[in-house]
């Protein structure tokens, strides 16, 4: 009697766990899309603080099924409530507490100390660092996320974090110029 | 004779609100304070940039500071004196805080600069009339102080109706009023000089029922301005809101997230009327207004001329009142008006009126409760919106439906606070969630930035890539493969040669 038992709540769990899987595997281009859909609502820091390379492979990986939705750290409760409202599970707000929101900060190089390497330049995910090899760079203090990429690459550690400027001062598009950056970035420099 | 006919159209929502009785203002000028404070920031955001220093004599009508926009108001000194500081002192400007002011020592002499030369809207460009409004310092004095030439500036589709809003709506407000009785012949000059520079369109002028519309009809016959309509509307709170005065006048409905000048419409206010006119065709500068002071403890309400910068203490003292502990003094009327914990808060362009609100008057609001959904607010409310359902969603904090039910049309004028049986503080509650939506929208903006960015980005490392794969596949090729390549690329290029 107890192996008849046996088997029918392993048949039971085995076909139960069929349908979950069957539930978290959307088809290819669901996902896809769905992944588009949650990146949409990520703030596009790229800061990797997700423990993903960047704001889409998190959301890939919460269309997946494979990620929780409170990792955004500069995204907070606004973003957390935002990604559950769009995964429909926006009743578990208690299990996924958000991750408080730091400070906004954006980057600084110090100049003096700069060696030009160029190394920060690939790292930032935004190109918001200028210069060239031997000429020293700098942070467009507009562009910057504060997503720290730039610091680990430095060799001389010459790169801090500082607050933030509001972001009504420029650090939205159109501020003053935007337009010329669009064209020289079409266009090569004048 | 100028027309004088009753509005056509009926108000919709707002609030009837028990007039003020007594006898008229008294009309006349406020003394000259020893120190004037002139804020740098007019409207939200564009902050004036000074043109004199510390130590400078200065006259009055003289620019004291120009605003970075091309066609915003520049800012001048309103008596004669010395400038003592450029400092932040606290200024109401939607709420008390302190901002950049620059602080003129009056020296009594009150001599002024040379006006300058009239600028006569039939013969001069449309530029030249916009520049002059800008640098006379011309905005909106009915509270919104929005540049007049900015304003104008932006009509790209002909301007077919003018609307001059003498409406004013607002209990303890009289400034309007003030004009209309005392200078009726410089509305009707101003009147005249802007129906010139926008074309002769349609004048509709929109009187409160309860003014005497005798004096501004005979001015305007006098000046030549016989086809403006005098239209009297009902004296009801909010009648005198922009969007609402140009429904009541034309029934004409400013399509939400649209302007007045989208339906051919521009609607200016009495005073700035005045004000346009006297830069124009006089050549002076905005260096005073009209406002209304009145109270119960004062000894005579009195509509004063007064200089820019003019701290409200001042004003109280000429007209006999002194400000008891505890006594509320209010910038503004009772349904708009902001409460000064301070009254050496200077009086700026957006001041209207100054009130010492009674023992009975403005009873604090008893203890909040749960709405029940009775609609009164929606009667009442004068944009047809939904208050009740925008509790709602401000409580949930969703900025897509406070979005899909119009929050940003929002005049808040208070008629839902007043009318609530729940006594919900729905304004303030408006106010807050107005504040909370534009923060998501910038970031949402800020963060569709980004991608662009991060996209371009990945791009060009991409691109680099291939390039580098590229040369170092060229490097690495086979020297006998090379060889041949190269000599193929000869004796090609030596046929080619030969052939020609």
């Amino acid at each position: 009697m107890a192996w008849v038992m046996l088997a029918v709540w392993a048949g039971l769990f085995a076909a139960l766990s069929g349908a979950l899987a069957a539930l978290a595997r959307h088809r290819p281009e669901e996902t896809a899309a769905l992944a588009a859909a949650l990146d949409a609502l990520l703030p596009q820091t790229q800061c990797g603080q997700c423990e993903h390379p960047g704001c889409h492979p998190y959301a890939a990986a919460l269309a997946s099924g494979s990620a929780a939705p409170n990792r955004c750290v500069p995204g907070g409760s606004r973003t957390r409530d935002r990604l559950l409202e769009r995964l429909g599970i926006d009743e578990a707000r208690e299990r996924f507490p958000a991750p408080p929101v730091p400070t906004p900060t954006v980057a600084r190089i110090d100049e003096m100390r700069c060696v030009a390497c160029t190394l920060c330049l690939d790292a930032c995910p935004v190109d918001a660092i200028v210069g060239a090899r031997s000429f020293a760079h700098t942070v467009i203090a507009a562009e910057c996320t504060g997503c720290a990429l730039c610091l680990p690459v430095c060799p001389v550690d010459c790169i801090v974090l500082t607050p933030a400027p509001p972001l009504s001062d420029g650090r939205i598009p159109g501020y003053p110029g935007a337009d010329d950056l669009a064209s020289v970035r079409a266009h090569g420099p004048h | 004779m100028a027309r004088i006919e009753t509005a056509r159209y009926a108000p919709r929502g707002g609030l009837a609100l028990a007039p003020v009785t007594g006898p008229p203002p008294a009309w006349r000028e406020a003394p000259v304070p020893p120190v004037l404070a002139l804020p740098l920031e007019q409207q939200a955001g564009a902050e004036a940039i000074p043109c004199v220093a510390v130590g400078d004599r200065v006259q009055r009508g003289q620019c004291i500071a120009r605003p970075p926009g091309a066609w915003d108001a520049a800012i001048h000194a309103s008596s004669s004196g010395e400038v003592v500081a450029i400092a932040p002192c606290p200024v109401a400007l939607h709420t008390v805080a302190p901002r950049p002011c620059i602080l003129i020592r009056t020296d009594g002499a009150d001599s002024a600069v040379a006006p300058l030369p009239p600028c006569d809207p039939a013969r001069e460009s449309r530029a030249a009339v916009l520049r002059r409004l800008a640098e006379a310092g011309v905005v909106g004095l009915g509270g919104a102080v929005f540049s007049t030439a900015a304003k104008l500036a932006r009509a790209d589709a002909p301007i077919t109706t003018l609307i001059v809003n003498a409406a004013e709506c607002e209990p303890h407000i009289r400034c309007d009023e003030a004009l209309l009785a005392h200078a009726p012949a410089h509305i009707a000059a101003g009147i005249q000089a802007l129906a010139v520079f926008l074309g002769q369109p349609e004048v509709l002028i929109g009187l409160k029922e309860t003014l005497d519309p005798r004096p501004l009809a005979a001015a305007l016959d006098a000046a030549g301005s016989s086809a403006a309509r005098i239209i009297r509307v009902p004296a009801r709170y909010t009648a005198g809101a922009e969007d609402v005065l140009i429904r009541l006048l034309t029934g004409r409905e400013v399509p939400r997230g649209a302007l007045p000048l989208d339906i051919g419409c521009v609607c200016l206010n009495v005073a700035t009327v005045v004000a346009a006119g006297r830069a124009l065709l006089a050549g002076e500068p905005l260096t005073t207004r009209v406002v209304s002071v009145s109270g119960r403890d004062l000894s005579g309400s009195a509509n004063l001329i007064t200089r820019l910068g003019t701290p409200v203490s001042a004003l109280l003292a000429a007209c006999g009142g002194a400000v008891a502990p505890g006594q509320r003094v209010i910038l503004g009327g009772p349904m708009m008006g902001v409460e000064l914990a301070n009254t050496e808060i200077p009086i700026t362009k957006a001041s209207q009126a100054v009130w010492m609100p009674g023992a009975g008057d403005l009873p604090a609001p008893g203890p909040e409760r749960a709405c029940i959904r009775c609609g009164a607010c929606v009667t009442a409310c004068p944009v047809n919106l939904l208050p009740q359902q925008l509790h709602w969603h401000a409580r949930a904090a969703d900025p897509e439906a406070l979005t899909a039910h119009g929050l940003e049309v929002c005049i808040e004028c208070g008629c839902c606070d007043v009318v609530c049986p729940s006594q919900i503080p729905l304004v303030a509650r408006f106010r807050a969630a107005k504040a909370a939506l534009a923060e998501v929208q910038v970031l949402d903006l800020r963060a569709r930035w980004l991608k662009d960015r991060f996209v371009a980005h990945g791009a060009r490392l991409d691109a680099r890539t291939a390039r580098a794969a590229e040369e170092t596949a060229l490097r690495r090729e086979d020297p006998r493969a090379r060889l041949a390549r190269l000599r193929a690329h000869r004796a090609r290029k030596d046929a080619d040669e030969g052939s020609a």
